[in-house]
């Protein structure tokens, strides 16, 4: 399947990847509404935040609103989802994001706009067959 | 699909309001006796003053009812509401309705707590609450139909059934427009156990769609499903609109997502490794209470038994269907309501049916289970099964049977009496038959769905039972069995169970471990403290459409070092910022405590309203709080010559049973008095339990009616 | 002894279970948690059930 894979030595945590995320999903630029989510560690390195596409969530879900498609990318219905945040707790990485403008939760679907927009390489869209937690995914 | 063949007996058009803030601002009024429907006003007064849920119940019966009102008088009410949080997606337990009546058990007002769909999907349907007065002169359907802009009353045809698994599917057949509108219905029924005894529960149904089929949850206390059938409603049928999350139009949607996301986490993180509710339900107390001595076993005698470990939690993880997101409202990952798919029932009119049962929950297990010395995991399911189909409460059907054996096993009945039927301890068959008894309305099941109460009175008329031995060992008060849980070495929880609005439940307190175990509350002081706090607080759930269990059946390890950690105060503050964030409304926690407090007072002077509520209603039967029989005594001898010396500065070598026995029954009780005066000057009553004027002001609930009522007691 | 023997002693199976040594409060690791001899135990369940 096609995840998002996260060098966190190349990362220089400029943001540019949040910043097209929520410009390409929501049509603003806002950190809060971006599907993957940079931050400094204590030794300045950075980590980052976005699915994996491993469908923890899938069965977690009261109403069937999430669901892997043939690329097995896990998605979300909106017009199913009733935002109840389950998957939001049951993530085991906390890629499952909420913000108060919707009720509906979102996450990263390994578009690859982030990738082509980071300036240092740091993200890449792979083909894998089994994902890790987010960070490298080969 | 849709055949409606039903006629429409009355017929009330409206247009759905849009829910502000967690209310759609209106009640609806059905008196089936004309039959009539119509609109009320929700007032700001209301809002600010009851809340919501069981302060909307309470608000709707003090206005509906006479001072003479009984259960079957036609201005009695089935009432139901959600409250303003009810209805929210982002919170574990949000989905709660409160359905009230005046109880054929009690004469007071009983109010039961319970999921499904039915209470939030009423609101979305414009309705914060429903009230049905009157008795129907047939059998009528309540059909409230938010899509299509009506409410009607319809007779119901004769080929509707009544058992809830039958009248469901019959009512998704013939209400619901297609298989689409199936997932937004829900139901609320009883069944024919209801029409026969006072123990009648109601059914509150969900749509399950993963399975594809129709579950319930049950308003089990007090016989409201016993109100309902002699209201001859079959069914209160509600067709609502699919479901968003923000169908309550929350003031600060934030607040709700934070607290959501927040205690999702620990679900997810704590629940495998503290109680398991999401593989079990509530289940992991069975052993646990058996560790503890608290386990009922034969009729609340002994509190642990060998064969516990039959029925302990991990049998029903085995037999429980896994996997599923088993929440009784969206978003609950507590999950607590399990079911067994494919069960093939073995006994009784639907012998060979396969069909869903279920649960079972801690209280039926070990009500219908360990109390009855019942320890197969088939009895109990078939139980639980036909009492949820018959419309009968399964606590006070398993309370009922376990006095009921022992009244066998004590010769106060025997085979002549019951017709036949054995009631030994153990005999699962026995109590099967007298469960399909109260199904068909015959038998000894007639007798015994009265209740224990009027069990003990027939019991010494006809059965020349000997009426103090009945009294001792009837595991009742106010007319209401208990809840499953021993009392005994506990006086904090006696209190819990006896000095209650409603009757022995322990969702007003559940204070055994920080009493018996912690030694946390010496004094009667520090108990009656402890059952002023914990009783309003849990109130509080349902003035607001909340779930008791996510406060305190999963909690951050965290919250051990918190200064209060039986408060569990960081959930405390979830529940708050989820009000505040719903109705806008800013409180804190003192607020909440005084939201309760208005309720719980009022329903007090209602029940002294109906003649009842005092002192005297509070008492306790001694099988509560301390050993009837010389057999319990012996039981745990050790532990009660041990109190004679440290308690009674008594020697037990020098005394005869009968004296111990005798020593420990007047220490016992007069320690209940004794908490009894300590917790009514706590709450602000008077020494027979009538709240003061005084009190009664400083909460802003002086009515005019209200103080009536009081000043006759003074 | 270790705190989780003294709870199975105890039969104290609930699973929010709070347990100070000499006044310092444990709140992980009882399997190997050891009480030294003498010391002030305290275990203190928090409410749940119902």
């Amino acid at each position: 399947m096609k995840v998002l894979s996260f060098n966190p030595e190349r990362c220089i945590g400029c943001g540019i990847c949040e910043d097209v995320c929520s410009e390409t999903w929501f049509k603003v630029t806002d950190r809060e509404k971006s599907r993957i989510r940079i931050s400094e560690g204590e030794n300045g390195s950075f980590s980052a935040l976005y699915c994996v596409q491993a469908g923890d969530c899938i069965d977690v879900c009261p109403v069937e609103a999430l669901s892997r498609n043939k690329q097995g990318i896990v998605l979300v219905k909106n017009k199913v989802c009733v935002g109840c945040l389950s998957c939001v707790g049951f993530c085991p990485y906390g890629a499952m994001f909420y913000h108060p403008d919707q009720t509906q939760v979102f996450k990263c679907v390994a578009c690859g706009k982030c990738a082509d927009a980071c300036p240092e390489n740091a993200l890449e869209i792979v083909e894998i067959d089994t994902p890790r937690a987010p960070g490298l995914q080969v | 699909m849709s055949d409606k063949t039903t006629t429409i007996l009355a017929e009330f058009a409206y247009t759905p309001p849009a829910v502000e803030r967690g209310y759609a601002g209106q009640t609806l009024y059905v008196d089936v006796s004309t039959p009539s429907i119509a609109a009320k006003p929700v007032t700001e007064e209301m809002k600010e003053k009851f809340i919501g849920g069981r302060g909307f119940d309470l608000w709707l019966l003090w206005h509906g009812v006479k001072d003479g009102t009984r259960w079957d008088s036609p201005e009695n009410e089935v009432v139901i509401s959600s409250g303003p949080c009810g209805g929210i997606t982002q919170y574990p337990g949000s989905g709660k309705s409160i359905a009230a009546a005046i109880s054929p058990l009690t004469d007071v007002m009983i109010d039961s707590n319970v999921g499904g769909h039915f209470g939030p999907y009423l609101k979305f349907a414009g309705w914060d609450a429903i009230e049905v007065q009157g008795k129907a002169d047939q059998e009528v359907i309540v059909f409230i139909d938010a899509p299509g802009g009506k409410v009607t009353v319809e007779a119901a045809p004769a080929d509707a059934p009544t058992d809830t698994h039958l009248l469901g599917h019959w009512l998704l057949e013939h209400y619901a427009p297609s298989a689409d509108d199936y997932p937004q219905m829900s139901f609320v029924t009883a069944g024919t156990g209801s029409e026969h005894t006072r123990m009648g529960c109601l059914n509150f149904s969900l749509y399950d769609r993963k399975r594809q089929d129709l579950r319930y949850k049950q308003a089990g206390r007090g016989g409201i499903g016993t109100v309902l059938r002699d209201k001859k409603v079959k069914a209160l049928v509600v067709r609502s609109f699919p479901i968003s999350g923000d169908m309550n139009a929350p003031a600060d949607l934030s607040k709700l997502q934070a607290a959501g996301a927040s205690i999702h986490k620990e679900v997810a993180t704590f629940d495998p490794v503290q109680n398991h509710m999401r593989t079990s339900g509530t289940t992991y107390l069975v052993q646990i209470m058996d560790d503890y001595d608290l386990l009922p076993v034969h009729n609340f005698k002994f509190g642990r038994h060998p064969d516990t470990p039959k029925i302990k939690r991990e049998v029903w993880e085995e037999l429980l269907t896994q996997g599923l997101p088993d929440g009784c409202w969206y978003g609950c990952t507590v999950a607590c309501a399990h079911a067994v798919d494919g069960y093939e029932v073995k006994t009784g009119p639907y012998q060979g049916q396969t069909v869903i049962v279920d649960g079972p929950e801690y209280e039926t297990v070990a009500g219908c289970g360990s109390n009855c010395g019942i320890f197969e995991p088939w009895a109990i399911l078939e139980i639980n099964f036909y009492c949820d189909t018959y419309g009968i409460d399964t606590i006070s059907f398993g309370t009922g049977m376990a006095f009921a054996m022992e009244c066998y096993e004590a010769g106060v009945l025997d085979a002549e009496k019951t017709g036949g039927l054995e009631l030994t301890f153990g005999n699962a068959e026995a109590a099967l038959e007298v469960l399909h008894q109260m199904g068909r309305g015959e038998g000894f099941g007639l007798i015994f769905g009265q209740g224990i109460r009027r069990m003990k009175a027939y019991f010494a008329e006809h059965f020349g039972a000997d009426p103090q031995f009945v009294q001792d060992i009837g595991m009742e008060n106010k007319g209401l069995e208990y809840s499953e849980y021993l009392t005994k070495e506990s006086l904090a929880q006696q209190g819990g169970y006896g000095l209650t609005n409603k009757g022995p439940q322990h969702d007003e307190a559940w204070l055994i471990f920080m009493d018996m175990v912690n030694n946390e509350l010496p004094t009667f002081e520090a108990k009656a403290e402890a059952l002023h706090y914990f009783p309003m607080w849990r109130t509080w759930f349902g003035l607001c459409g909340f779930c008791k269990l996510p406060w305190n059946d999963v909690v951050d390890p965290k919250n051990k070092l918190s200064p209060e950690p039986q408060k569990i105060m960081h959930h405390v503050e979830n529940y708050r910022q989820i009000f505040m964030g719903v109705t806008g409304r800013e409180i804190d926690y003192d607020d909440i405590i005084t939201q309760s407090e208005r309720v719980y007072n009022l329903q007090r002077v209602l029940n002294i309203r109906l003649g009842k509520g005092l002192r005297e209603h509070d008492a306790i039967p001694y099988r509560s709080a301390g050993p009837v029989t010389e057999e319990e005594y012996l039981s745990r001898q050790e532990r009660y010559d041990t109190q004679l010396r440290e308690w009674l500065g008594l020697n037990p070598d020098e005394m005869t049973l009968a004296e111990k026995m005798a020593a420990h029954r007047e220490y016992r009780m007069d320690r209940y008095e004794k908490l009894t005066d300590a917790v009514y000057a706590r709450r602000g009553w008077t020494a027979d339990g009538v709240p003061t004027p005084e009190h009664l002001k400083k909460l802003g609930i002086d009515y005019p009616d209200v103080l009536a009522v009081v000043e006759k007691h003074l | 002894m270790t705190i989780a023997d003294l709870l199975a002693q105890l039969r104290y199976s609930f699973p929010h279970i709070i347990v100070s040594i000499n006044g310092e409060v444990i709140t992980k690791d009882f399997a190997t948690h050891p009480i030294p001899d003498g010391a002030d135990v305290r275990v203190i369940h928090l409410i749940a059930g119902g």
